[in-house]
């Protein structure tokens, strides 16, 4: 059902922000359904919908364009393939794409580490701080500021468990290492520092 | 220590997809025994998606071509059996019960502060008690909340149904001199303004918007007295609507 429907879409719309805010939710489902029935069309839209935000989360913790690129058409397709599956009661589609998108990011980064660039990732990383190169970015969306204000709310070790874990794709054990604390800290941190994130951010409560 | 009582503490680094093989399986097997567990995952993996929101980046335009390639040679999966859902009643209320409804959602929500009694005065004094009751005890209706940066609680729950929501702000204090918080509907990538919010000498305030039209979420901003044409930043509070 498309959402609060009703009134001419957006004809008193005042401001634009040229943001990346969230696409609208209604519109996202009803292109899941679609493609569930494997409509093409509709996938082409999800995809221009979507993509920006799967390619640029997993190009952050791939750190490799050509990586990324791969990973990303990989994430597309599962999503074609599992669309038929989705279920609206386990969230939105939205959640369900990036969650997609997230854990085959974080699997590739796994998949490599057996090979010896993983102490080169890990020891790069221990000299970045996760949020530099974000604050240069000129885009000021609604939610994208929401975020980094909800995020400035946790406590430093939080805001390091969370962002090292999901824009590195670190293991809570290597996190633990990077931020010298012992295992039982480290977990505790993470699910603290997204309790604190989904409170402020007030995302979607499950009923 | 057994993986029952470390259950709670491994939902943080599920939801961030910071457990290895074999925890992260032996976790899954436990959160289909555990509805509790489920839940909380479930809304902190959703939390952690919006973490992807700061790292915006379009792929190269070569990879769309690639996908569609790839997609018209995948065969897609047979959709699970439908389970049996029971259908939907709508119930009729009487107006103890819809206002009695109505204080124990935004209660839930509220936490402390929001009493049954203030709840009711707050809508008598906007004189909409039944329209808010009304949208509040909808069968479709959903809450959601967010702190306010610079203090307070900002609860907004919508109704698909009745197209509207009721706002409900608790705690937050007066606006700076010279100052108003405005209301803004968010839409597709565009805002436009849904009103000046006067907070009630008696908080909760509580006030309904109508003929809400199409909204994926409600902002929050400080404004200049009067208010403005486009929100000023920061967004000190934002619903995204669910």
């Amino acid at each position: 059902m498309p959402f609060l429907r009703g009134v001419g879409p957006g004809d008193d719309a005042q401001g634009r922000p040229d943001d990346d805010s969230r696409p609208a939710r209604g519109l996202l489902e009803e292109l899941v359904r679609e493609v569930a029935r494997g409509d093409e069309h509709a996938f082409e839209r999800l995809y221009a919908e979507t993509s920006e935000r799967v390619f640029g989360m997993v190009r952050r913790v791939l750190r490799n364009q050509a990586q990324a690129e791969e990973v990303t058409q990989e994430i597309f397709v599962e999503i074609w393939r599992s669309a038929t599956r989705h279920d609206p009661a386990k969230g939105s589609a939205l959640t369900w794409i990036l969650t997609v998108a997230h854990r085959r990011a974080v699997d590739r980064v796994r998949s490599e580490q057996a090979s010896s660039d993983r102490e080169i990732r890990v020891a790069q990383a221990s000299h970045e701080v996760p949020f530099d190169d974000v604050e240069e970015q000129a885009v000021l969306a609604l939610e994208h500021q929401q975020v980094r204000r909800c995020l400035v709310g946790l406590t430093p070790v939080q805001h390091e468990a969370v962002t090292l874990a999901y824009y590195s794709g670190y293991t809570y054990r290597e996190v633990a290492t990077l931020l010298s604390v012992n295992l039982a800290t480290v977990k505790t941190r993470m699910r603290d520092g997204l309790i604190r994130l989904r409170d402020c951010l007030g995302v979607e409560r499950q009923a | 220590m057994t993986l029952d009582t470390d259950a709670h503490s491994l939902a943080g680094p599920y939801a961030l997809d910071a457990l290895p093989e074999p925890e992260r399986a032996r976790f899954e097997q436990h959160l289909e025994e555990c509805p509790a567990c489920r839940h909380e995952a479930v809304e902190l993996s959703a939390t952690a998606t919006h973490l992807a929101v700061l790292s915006g980046e379009a792929p190269p335009a070569h990879l769309r071509e690639q996908v569609r390639a790839r997609i018209s040679q995948v065969r897609q999966l047979p959709p699970r059996p439908l389970l049996e859902r029971p259908v939907a009643r709508r119930r009729r209320f009487d107006r103890r019960k819809l206002l009695l409804a109505a204080a124990a959602a935004v209660t839930l929500v509220g936490g402390v502060g929001v009493t049954i009694a203030q709840l009711s005065d707050s809508m008598r004094a906007a004189g909409r008690q039944d329209q808010i009751t009304a949208v509040v005890a909808a069968p479709d209706a959903e809450t959601q909340h967010s702190d306010v940066a610079g203090g307070g609680r900002f609860t907004a729950v919508v109704s698909r149904q009745s197209e509207a929501v009721v706002v409900i702000v608790d705690r937050m204090p007066r606006p700076p001199r010279g100052k108003t918080y405005q209301l803004w509907l968010e839409h597709d990538r565009r805002v436009r303004s849904a009103g000046l919010l006067d907070l009630d000498d008696d908080q909760p305030t509580t006030r309904i918007l109508r003929n809400v039209g199409p909204a994926d979420a409600l902002n929050l901003t400080i404004e200049p007295r009067g208010g403005s044409t486009r929100p000023s930043l920061p967004v000190i509070a934002r619903l995204p609507f669910g």
